[in-house]
């Protein structure tokens, strides 16, 4: 039987708020529908703060234990284990802390009208733990299997620039700036990833 | 309003196939995926037995208290927090071990949009026409009919209610737009169905099935 309590799901830092991601998704292999649980300590981030602007997927959440405080936009939300937060706005700004030891909030979410695609994210959380080369290794392995996003290729190039690897990093700038140029000068521009390649002619025409 | 906010134990439970199924997906328009919850007292059942078609996923998570699943031949102790995933074309069922036990699952179809669900629709608008509130059920189901006029199973599930409520016409009529939009899915159901049963000898029900 595929069963498993989310005290067992692998735990994968995210952030510096005290996030933790539990992957359920990539898992079990589920392919209809996006899902993952996320677990954090009192004061932490159970939630990352986000849109779903780039995905556009609509989002639900189930805090499964504990209580959580949800901010959505300027709202404050009370949120004790069985509640359900329906967010179908991609727009509304969301994000919660845990306000009880152990709290854990499942998330379930798509686009709807469309067939589900892995959202590639995960990549970037996963090879945001490991060392830059074997990250670079990663995220060029895995990127085919979802589908292609002006993030994936911008993390990528984060990933190459720490690896010490400055033209691969701008060919992915590049790639990232081609799909999506004002996303990728607003995520370049405080980012110290980058900081190796900042003074380049080529940094500066595609994330300048 | 940009977003929903509810507890899953103040949602009103439907009774669907000797379950108590709390209609989150209709409750809120969640449009991405099927999700519902299944609530049952200790030796309740919790998850209809059931195995769901080719290219179908499911996954179900103990919200609270504690359940006993059975996939396919194998049978697991489920506490609150666990979660199981059930592939496409297997056995499935669980039992409450505790009461006030809530199992929220979630389903979809690989490489397809989901397209809101019928079934669950339907067990909201029968349970309100079984609670003598006929005129709020009858609206649930144009409700949902309106917003996919082209769903078969919708028109179908919306002659058998008319049926079940007595309203011949109105069923005949839904079951005759059933057929149209998909014959060849209609007609086995059409066959089998004991919830026509009051219909079969009316001579319409001839023409319908000829």
């Amino acid at each position: 039987m595929n069963i498993v309590h989310v005290d067992e799901l692998e735990l994968i830092p995210v952030g510096d708020r005290g996030l933790q991601w539990r992957p359920i998704r990539s898992r079990f292999g589920i392919r209809a529908f996006g899902t993952n649980a996320y677990t954090a300590d009192v004061g932490d981030e159970v939630v990352e703060e986000h849109t779903e602007g780039t995905y556009g997927h609509e989002e639900m959440y189930v805090v499964v234990r504990g209580r959580a405080t949800f901010t959505l936009d300027d709202e404050e939300i009370d949120a004790p284990a069985g509640t359900i937060v329906h967010l179908p706005d991609p727009a509304v700004r969301r994000s919660a802390v845990a306000a009880e030891p152990g709290t854990a909030v499942l998330a379930v979410g798509a686009k709807p009208g469309e067939p589900y695609q892995p959202s590639a994210w995960e990549l970037g959380f996963r090879a945001a733990q490991m060392q830059p080369k074997e990250a670079v290794a990663y995220v060029e392995e895995r990127m085919g299997e979802y589908p292609e996003m002006a993030a994936t290729h911008y993390n990528l190039g984060c990933f190459r620039a720490l690896a010490g690897d400055p033209d691969g990093a701008l060919d992915a700038l590049e790639r990232a700036a081609e799909m999506d140029a004002d996303a990728v000068r607003r995520w370049a521009e405080h980012d110290s990833d980058l900081d190796s390649i900042r003074d380049d002619p080529r940094f500066k025409e595609a994330a300048g | 309003m940009t977003y929903n906010v509810v507890k899953i134990d103040e949602i009103e439970p439907v009774s669907y196939l000797g379950s108590n199924l709390i209609p989150l997906r209709y409750t809120l328009g969640f449009r991405p995926a099927g999700t519902n919850a299944w609530s049952a007292d200790a030796g309740g059942q919790l998850i209809p037995p059931h195995t769901e078609d080719a290219g179908s996923e499911e996954m179900y998570v103990v919200v609270s208290g504690r359940a006993t699943f059975t996939v396919g031949e194998e049978t697991a102790e489920a506490p609150a927090g666990t979660i199981v995933f059930v592939p496409a074309e297997v056995f499935r069922t669980a039992e409450a071990q505790e009461d006030g036990t809530v199992v929220l699952a979630v389903g979809g179809r690989v490489g397809e949009p989901f397209h809101g669900g019928n079934w669950d629709t339907y067990a909201v608008a029968d349970e309100l026409r079984r609670a003598g509130r006929e005129e709020e059920g009858r609206e649930v189901l144009r409700k949902a009919r309106a917003e996919r006029p082209d769903s078969w199973a919708m028109a179908y599930n919306s002659g058998c209610w008319e049926t079940l409520a007595g309203n011949a016409d109105a069923a005949f009529e839904h079951l005759r737009r059933a057929r149209e939009l998909n014959e060849e899915a209609v007609r086995p159901y059409l066959a089998e169905d004991t919830d026509l049963d009051p219909l079969r000898d009316d001579p319409r029900f001839e023409e319908l099935v000829a």
